[in-house]
């Protein structure tokens, strides 16, 4: 065997490893992303075998000259942009009391969970019924605190349904940041607090001098993972408003829902579906270039 | 062979599976899967006992009887259309016929040779329901009159009497806010429920959905503008609830059963569903014609909303002449179809059955009746699921005040007419 020919074949062996894995990856997501893209194409037909014809580029036109569509990503960015930062700060501050419980933790982070844990359908409804208007908890609580005089109809408005549909998914959130940034907190090694109490920094200096700096890749990622599950969020809304009132709650993923399942369009919801993946991945890879530029730029 | 107990255990499991292909089993009696989409408690237990009876009394063929969400309903056929696998017979809206019929998801029944007979049994205009470019897809079962369900002893401890016009509902709502009820409620988000009630308003009002040839929408017309301002007013002045712009089905149901409301647009299912989910005293309750306006706005002359549940053979049944055997006895020739009774979620469909004196525990029947004959069904256009929710956004859309009611009529407009030219 040449010198050559080994190293190429040393420069192939893991990627030999790699075969197996990445054939399922192609046939479990490459495939039907492929499907997606060959029927975001076509005007399809909806009975078994029926195919297609070919349209070109007419969903994606049809979409962007949309003014629903348009809306429903107006509303998805609404939706992300006011839950995730409140959610992390809230799920930021909850992490650092729990960081500070040494007894019974266990014992709280498992209730901590319980949202987190629950079928968002199950929220969704839980949901709907604290805002009602005549029977919910809330109203009820807002009375008895004599804030309000008479019921709000929350979900019959567009600004206090987007509201409601908001506080609904920060509570159902917060606990999967917390968890995240409590283990990202006890990763931290004691040695950098000790260090900064010796310079002489306070509970705020040590927070956003050693805390925030040495979190920020937990951050990072609880937030592009958040922020994905986020705009891809379907059930919580959908149970909640429906994507109503006037249209209002209607975020893309009920969009392409309505446009797919309820208007059989499917080649045009293959077409929205591609929008909102191109969207997402444009997204993560802006945040991550920018996550990992500033780590250069430091080295 | 002990090498492999893994691939022997798979071979196990999956065997059965493999052998349950729809079908005669050679030597077994014929499987036929109903899925049974909605219903009363009481219907369902009806169902239930003839699907017992029949399978007694025939043994080559047996029901295998499924109870199905009634919002689930389409999703469930464009699934099982799209893979062309799924049950035999489907209880569902007739307005499936155009959407589902000719794009062969069911079965025209017409090429039955006994279909003619059968026919003839059922009320022609409720046949032209469940038929789509001259082809039956569906045995109606039962016919569904919208109408107004009304609280008469919440009317009478006001002082008030059943309203029969707009002007009327309207006077009703000041006493009765006074006293924190609403003179109406319906729901009003963005769902199928919201256009089912505005239908009977516009239809009252002498306006229509689409135009004759069914090429262009008409409810944003003179009578869709003033039914949809009827209601915009009645929800601004406190008459009919504010929340209603996010109220499902179900939320409607209960605030009318928790007399939080007088009146409701509802059907011959209201007096079981309230009986059986809420205990509700029916004696409290009466039915009136909807009201319309005390003059019309279009030449059309005045109608209710007229539903049709139907069975109907899916187009992938591999067992289609069994699926007619059970079609026809458990939703045709059953003596239980021909009984005016309120458990049956709705009234009869067969011309026999209105024979002879008739005895019947329903509230009101002769308001039931009448409006049943002047019923008017949903077009029978493919896309009108599609049109459906479109003009529910409408409505929505103007009960929160984000749009006037000919904006959002006219928008919705706009909406309807690009589906019907892209058709």
């Amino acid at each position: 065997m040449t010198f050559k020919a080994a190293l190429r074949r040393k420069k192939l062996t893991p990627y030999y490893f790699l075969l197996p894995g990445m054939a399922v990856l192609a046939v479990v997501i490459l495939y039907p992303i492929l499907g997606n893209v060959v029927m975001s194409l076509q005007k399809v037909k909806l009975i078994k075998g029926g195919g297609g014809d070919f349209v070109g580029l007419a969903n994606y036109a049809k979409l962007l000259g949309s003014r629903t569509f348009i809306s429903s990503i107006i509303s998805s960015a609404q939706f992300t942009l006011i839950s995730l930062p409140v959610a992390l700060i809230l799920g930021l501050g909850l992490a650092l009391i729990f960081n500070e419980i040494k007894r019974y933790r266990p014992i709280f982070t498992a209730f901590l969970i319980i949202p987190w844990a629950i079928a968002p359908v199950v929220t969704g409804y839980m949901w709907r019924w604290l805002f009602h208007d005549s029977f919910g908890l809330v109203n009820y609580f807002l009375a008895a605190l004599g804030l309000i005089d008479e019921n709000v109809p929350w979900l019959a408005h567009p600004d206090t349904a987007m509201a409601a549909v908001v506080v609904a998914n920060i509570w159902r959130f917060m606990p999967y940041i917390t968890i995240m940034l409590l283990a990202g907190l006890q990763s931290i090694s004691a040695e950098f607090y000790e260090a900064a109490h010796i310079d002489g920094a306070g509970l705020l200096q040590r927070f956003w001098f050693v805390t925030l700096p040495q979190l920020r890749h937990v951050i990072g990622v609880v937030f592009l993972f958040a922020m994905i599950w986020m705009v891809n969020d379907f059930a919580l809304i959908y149970i909640i408003t429906e994507g109503g009132p006037a249209r209002s709650t209607q975020v893309m993923p009920i969009s392409i829902y309505r446009i797919a399942f309820e208007n059989l369009l499917l080649g045009r919801g293959a077409a929205a579906g591609l929008l909102l993946l191109v969207f997402l991945l444009a997204m993560s890879a802006l945040f991550i270039r920018t996550l990992f530029k500033e780590e250069r730029l430091e080295k | 062979m002990a090498k492999y107990p893994l691939f022997l255990l798979c071979v196990a499991l999956l065997s059965p599976a493999c052998q349950k292909e729809a079908g005669p089993a050679p030597g077994g009696p014929t499987v036929v899967v109903h899925w049974h989409f909605g219903g009363t408690p009481g219907q369902k237990s009806w169902l239930g006992a003839a699907v017992e009876e029949f399978n007694v009394t025939h043994k080559d063929i047996q029901v295998e009887l499924h109870f199905k969400d009634w919002f689930t309903q389409r999703e469930s056929l464009i699934s099982t259309t799209i893979m062309g696998e799924g049950p035999d017979l489907l209880h569902i809206l007739h307005r499936y016929s155009a959407e589902f019929g000719g794009l062969g998801g069911l079965h025209a029944l017409d090429n039955f040779p006994d279909f003619p007979q059968v026919k003839e049994r059922f009320f022609p205009s409720v046949m032209e329901l469940v038929a789509f470019d001259g082809k039956h897809y569906g045995i109606p079962m039962t016919m569904l009159p919208f109408v107004l369900a009304v609280n008469k002893k919440i009317l009478a401890d006001h002082g008030l009497k059943t309203p029969s016009t707009w002007e009327e509902m309207k006077a009703l709502g000041p006493v009765l806010k006074e006293h924190g009820i609403h003179a109406f409620t319906m729901p009003g988000g963005p769902k199928g429920d919201t256009s089912y009630r505005f239908f009977p308003l516009l239809c009252k009002a002498g306006g229509r959905v689409l135009n004759e040839d069914q090429t262009q929408a008409a409810f944003n017309g003179p009578a869709g503008v003033a039914a949809l301002s009827f209601l915009v007013d009645m929800q601004q002045q406190g008459f009919l609830p504010a929340a209603s712009a996010a109220y499902l089905w179900d939320e409607n149901l209960a605030h009318w059963c928790t007399e939080k409301a007088a009146t409701s647009i509802e059907g011959p299912w209201w007096q079981d569903v309230i009986r059986t989910q809420y205990d509700f005293d029916l004696s409290k309750m009466e039915l009136a014609p909807v009201p319309g306006p005390s003059q019309l706005f279009e030449g059309h002359p005045p109608r209710t909303l007229l539903d049709v549940p139907m069975v109907s053979i899916t187009g992938y049944s591999k067992v289609k002449e069994e699926a007619w055997i059970v079609l026809k006895a458990l939703f045709a020739d059953h003596p239980g179809l021909l009984e005016l009774d309120p458990i049956m979620t709705g009234l009869p469909t067969q011309k026999a059955a209105y024979e002879g004196e008739i005895e019947s525990d329903f509230i009101d029947l002769d308001v039931l009746l009448s409006e049943a004959q002047l019923g008017l069904g949903w077009s029978g256009h493919p896309r009108i699921a599609e049109i459906q929710i479109i003009l529910a956004i409408a409505v929505n859309t103007a009960f929160t005040g984000t749009m006037g009611p000919q904006e959002a009529l006219d928008a919705a407009a706009e909406e309807v007419n690009e589906i019907l030219n892209d058709f």
